[in-house]
């Protein structure tokens, strides 16, 4: 694939997944143009600190430990998403000192980011995904301020969000902080009760349970387009709208500025931009013979949906690029997978991202996921008002209903894109996980007989237990590959 | 630990324009650490797992925000072909350069850092220590500039007469040694150090502001460069005298300046609005003075330089003499935890 | 065409030759603590033993944790896989196999082909593995071969209500202490592994018929105790400790 940049080209190497020392020296051949072309937050200009496009060495020698363990994709357009990502600590710093409003979301993960993206100059982010800093830093220390502060190791890896929210030393303190309850998971509630405690900013936001209207079975094999799509009882709607009305209150207060209907419809046609690229790139994947992008940037990918990682503008960019990288090795007929990898969908996003390198190391490949992010990944209604719009996208949330719902995300993945297996990844000591996971395994059964693995993902530093899971993982794939040559 | 930021943490706000808990406390400990951990300093400048262990027993000894791997200017110039002297409890010195003449450096080769001489024992040393600390700490790596280099290859008063007689070989040999750092640097960048250059041959006390501009600064800039396309902030510590070239200083592209014999006063008025600065309790002080002392002196500096508008890192001005009471250490660190508190 | 099937185990490693799928050779060695030597060492005594040049072997798979460690294979299969295919090998029948190795423990049903349709693993805990016997025997001062005749003896067997090794030697001990006989303690603790191994066999589900391998399937108290737990007569193959060995050789 090449990139164009007025005259200056690059052209990505053969696909291939790579390591932290290999992108080092392929990083030599990207023309410094490029490097100063793509930046974020564009409205502030060109400063010295809004660049991004960095290889994982510069991110290794600031803390991320892990990034000389993983292979990444060899494209520039990955290349791209990955230093924007890892750079978004950094970018919330600079937001906030050039005068922008940083508003914390947590429990909703992705439903309330485009009301915050149509207040001007105010931005949101997710502390809850600062539950991959203790892998990709291989340290505990967000763990351990978390314990000093009351939730130990029996509270899921999110409780790393209590951490840094009480260091300040990963993102500013935030203006508001809104807090997701009602239907959300006991330890993200117990962990964003115990940031309430530290005396931030808060507003608690009530997540009703998706009432299913009771029609189950019919539509497995519809919505071509909407895979993502949940019904839920109605009147539920009304409630979360209350509770939106609430939430622009409060932002009207932080922000000093009006909520604007038309702001918000604008901002809904972008974030849909956004969503629609994603639900391209993930269609093409999982459909093409030979994957085109590997595991760990379709996850990337799939969370920049919540918040933009930030910043909207940049992020669409992004996303039309990777989508033009992924169309364009499948039309040449190339991947990073073998033709015969064994096709899975991976259920809750793991948190250490090795084991998505590991699933590729063993022959596998992605073909779906449900990565508890259902709310993100779907295009919002077009409704003149925009708060129907952004409850009706709430209400498709991955966890806020039964894990029959949930599991019906699976089901139509499994059909359209054809899996041959399901990788389950609980989170350890997370308590939707522990109930769930049986459950989704009965409902996929009752309509697959389809090779189910599951495992729970162990806290960093945990070698012998991570070469268990690899141990697994390897066993499962080396199943469903016996299977396909017999 | 102190405070409720990890060193990695604290100086990461630094380098991002925010205020840390406190100042940032990195005294040069690094030969000094064989004594904490009782090895020889021929052992610690010749064994990486040794280094790393020292440097492991110091920080466990003494709390400082950063490691730093270091045995001496002359490790690029070794590795090029000159010999350096070991002692058992002193620093390696140059014995003897490789070239002799200036003819001979059509000779010279690049070495190769994974190979050459003692390049992969500071390899090794960093690849330990990112392993056991890295989560918490920064390694900081300490690369002999082109300039120090230069000197150790040809015999330092002799590289300066050749600044002056052979002026385009002396470029020749500059470049080499400019290829040579990028080399170390990058080695040294993939296993994640930051590397913090270092020139003391590149102070007033040894060459004029003249030799500098024309000699030493713009090999220093080609290593910013290259540095710079990694977004890496790079750090460059001149020791002895600096205050005639302290404008020429922000040229060189470095983002930190660790000083030595300046006013520090000064030094936050001419560059502090745009470096970061480190610096600058002198090693004469440190291990000579008694820990009373050094302790007003740290906080007497801390109150005068915290507020420097991009950035403060309490420092010595050189390296920490090894035989350095570890009580006075012990009395500058404390010094720098109880004054240099921003927040909490 | 010969091939060779070798599974390093963490207590034991075994070698298979098959010549046209027939066994022609078979021995176990203790792994020891440096498992590349001790497979490379039972692999070149086997030539050494049965006179077969290293040239007739047409392919040699290796199995088992210690798999990883060894580069002169021409292929490495999971465990998984190995078991299921040596034990539908020796009886096309089974199609679940429970295997109580010496580290772990793990269940595998296999479809009417011979296919690995699912398998769970208890590689976490010592509880329901070999190390717990061998734990145990070790506090009651007694070898583990003789564990199996001596439950057979037990009259009221023991309840050890610790599932972790550590807590069930302190209750062993107070046992013990008690009077408590050594037969049913030794059956206690059999029903205690069993219980543990049955919960494992719920979360995969079992189909007939189902045959127990490794080193603890020649241990009769704990094939009673799971046949009376599953409700189901249980198979035990030939040379039980071979089968992830064979698996390999046939791959």
């Amino acid at each position: 694939m090449k990139t164009e940049l007025n005259d200056i080209v690059y052209k990505d190497p053969f696909p291939a997944r790579i390591g932290c020392t290999e992108w080092h020296n392929l990083f030599g051949n990207i023309p410094d143009e490029f490097i100063d072309h793509y930046r974020y937050y564009r409205h502030c200009g060109k400063n010295e600190w809004n660049t991004y496009l960095y290889p994982p060495t510069t991110f290794l020698i600031y803390g991320s430990r892990y990034l000389r363990k993983l292979k990444f994709d060899n494209s520039l357009a990955s290349l791209r998403l990955w230093g924007f990502m890892m750079n978004e600590s950094e970018r919330l710093f600079r937001a906030k000192q050039s005068g922008m409003k940083i508003i914390a979301n947590m429990g909703d993960l992705g439903a309330i980011p485009p009301l915050i993206f149509s207040f001007k100059d105010t931005i949101p982010f997710y502390p809850d995904c600062y539950w991959w800093t203790p892998f990709l830093n291989e340290s505990t220390v967000l763990f351990e301020e978390a314990e000093r502060l009351g939730i130990g190791e029996d509270c899921c890896f999110v409780r790393a969000a209590l951490g840094a929210y009480s260091k300040l030393a990963y993102f500013p303190e935030p203006d508001l902080g809104i807090v997701a309850t009602g239907a959300s998971c006991n330890d993200m509630n117990s962990v964003m009760q115990s940031i309430n405690r530290l005396d931030f900013n808060m507003h608690w936001f009530e997540i009703p349970h998706r009432r299913d209207p009771g029609i189950y079975d019919s539509d497995l094999k519809n919505n071509e387009r909407d895979l993502h799509r949940m019904d839920y009882q109605p009147h539920l709607k009304t409630f979360v709208i209350e509770e939106m009305h609430n939430l622009i209150s409060r932002l009207e207060e932080v922000t000093g500025q009006k909520y604007e209907p038309d702001a918000l419809v604008g901002t809904i046609k972008k974030i849909n931009k956004l969503r629609g690229l994603v639900y391209e790139i993930r269609d093409i994947a999982f459909s093409a013979v030979l994957c085109p992008i590997p595991a760990l940037e379709l996850m990337n990918l799939e969370f920049i949906t919540l918040s933009a990682y930030s910043d909207l503008d940049e992020a669409i960019d992004i996303a039309q690029h990777l989508k033009d990288t992924v169309r364009e090795r499948v039309k040449n007929g190339k991947g990073i997978s073998d033709n015969d990898a064994a096709r899975v969908i991976w259920i809750t996003p793991p948190a250490d991202p090795i084991l998505l390198n590991y699933l590729e190391d063993l022959g596998g490949r992605l073909v779906g996921t449900e990565f508890v992010i259902n709310q993100s990944l779907r295009l919002l209604d077009s409704n003149p008002d925009p708060l129907v719009s952004l409850s009706d996208g709430l209400l498709n949330a991955s966890l806020i209903g039964t894990t029959r719902s949930r599991t019906k995300l699976i089901l139509r993945q499994i059909e359209k894109y054809d899996a041959e297996g399901i990788i389950i990844s609980n989170i350890f000591a997370s308590s939707h996980c522990s109930f769930e996971t049986t459950l989704i395994k009965e409902f996929i059964r009752e309509n697959y007989n389809i090779p189910i693995l599951s495992f729970d993902v162990v806290a960093p530093g945990k070698k012998i237990q991570q070469s268990q899971i690899l141990n697994r993982m390897t066993a499962f794939i080396e199943t469903i590959k016996e299977k396909k040559r017999s | 630990m102190n405070g409720r930021l990890t060193p990695r943490e604290r100086f990461g706000l630094l380098l991002i324009d925010e205020e840390p808990d406190r100042v940032v406390t990195y005294p040069l400990i690094t030969s000094h650490a064989a004594k904490v951990l009782g090895c020889t300093v021929r052992d610690y400048c010749t064994s990486g797992n040794k280094m790393a262990k020292a440097q492991i027993a110091a920080w466990k000894k003494y709390g400082h925000d950063a490691l730093s791997i270091f045995t001496g200017v002359g490790l690029i110039a070794e590795a090029f072909g000159s010999e350096l002297h070991f002692a058992d409890y002193d620093i390696p010195i140059l014995l003897n350069p490789c070239i002799r003449n200036i003819e001979e450096i059509g000779d010279l080769k690049k070495p190769d850092p994974y190979n050459d001489c003692r390049l992969p024992v500071y390899l090794e040393s960093i690849d330990i220590c990112f392993e056991t600390l890295g989560d918490i700490l920064p390694v900081i790596v300490f690369i002999p500039s082109p300039f120090t280099t230069a000197g150790h290859l040809r015999g330092i008063s002799e590289f300066l007469m050749d600044s002056i007689r052979h002026p385009e070989e002396a470029h020749m040999i500059l470049k080499i040694c400019t290829e040579a750092c990028i080399d170390l640097i990058d080695a040294c960048m993939k296993l994640g150090a930051h590397p913090m250059l270092v020139d003391p041959l590149a102070s007033s006390s040894v060459i004029s502001p003249m030799t500098f501009n024309k000699f030493a600064k713009p090999y220093l800039r080609q290593l910013t460069d290259y540095m710079h396309r990694f977004d890496l902030d790079t750090m460059l510590h001149i020791c002895g005298e600096t205050e005639e070239i302290i404008d020429d200083i922000p040229c060189t592209g470095t983002e930190l300046f660790s000083f030595d014999k300046n006013d520090p006063g000064q030094t936050k008025s001419e560059l502090g609005n745009n470096t970061r600065l480190i610096g600058n309790i002198s090693p004469e002080e440190i291990l000579m003075s008694d820990p009373a002392t050094i302790s007003n002196k740290v906080r007497s500096l801390v109150t005068q330089m915290k507020d420097t508008p991009k950035g403060f890192i309490i420092s010595t001005g050189c390296v920490v003499p090894i035989n350095t009471p570890e009580e006075n250490i012990s009395a500058f660190i404390d010094a720098s935890h109880m004054h240099g508190k921003y927040r909490y | 065409m010969i091939k060779a099937g070798i599974d390093i185990g963490s207590r034991t490693t075994k070698i298979i030759l098959l010549k046209d799928n027939k066994t022609i050779y078979r021995r176990i060695s203790a792994t020891g603590w440096k498992p590349g030597e001790t497979a490379e060492k039972i692999y070149n005594d086997s030539f050494i033993e049965t006179g077969i040049k290293k040239s007739e072997i047409a392919k040699i798979t290796l199995t088992g944790y210690g798999r990883v460690m060894i580069n002169f294979a021409d292929e490495v299969l999971t465990e998984i896989t190995c078991h299921a295919r040596g034990a539908f090998f020796e009886d096309s029948r089974i199609r679940t196999v429970i295997d109580i190795g010496g580290q772990d423990s793990k269940v595998i049903r296999i479809d009417p082909g011979g296919f690995v349709e699912d398998f769970a693993m208890n590689d976490r805990c010592a509880a329901g593995t070999g190390k717990f016997l061998e734990f145990l025997a070790h506090t009651l001062n007694i070898n583990v071969s003789e564990f199996g005749s001596l439950s057979l003896e037990s009259v009221s067997p023991e309840v050890i209500s610790s599932m972790c090794t550590v807590f069930a030697e302190s209750e062993i001990v107070s046992l013990l202490a008690e009077g408590a006989e050594t037969s049913d303690l030794v059956a206690g603790i059999h029903s205690a592994i069993s219980k543990r191994i049955s919960g494992l066999v719920d979360s995969v589900g079992f189909e007939d018929k189902v045959a127990l391998t490794g080193g603890v399937a020649l241990n009769p108290g704990i094939r009673n105790n799971l046949e009376e737990l599953l409700n189901t007569k249980i198979i035990i193959p030939e040379n039980p400790e071979f089968i992830g060995a064979l698996g390999a050789a046939l791959s």
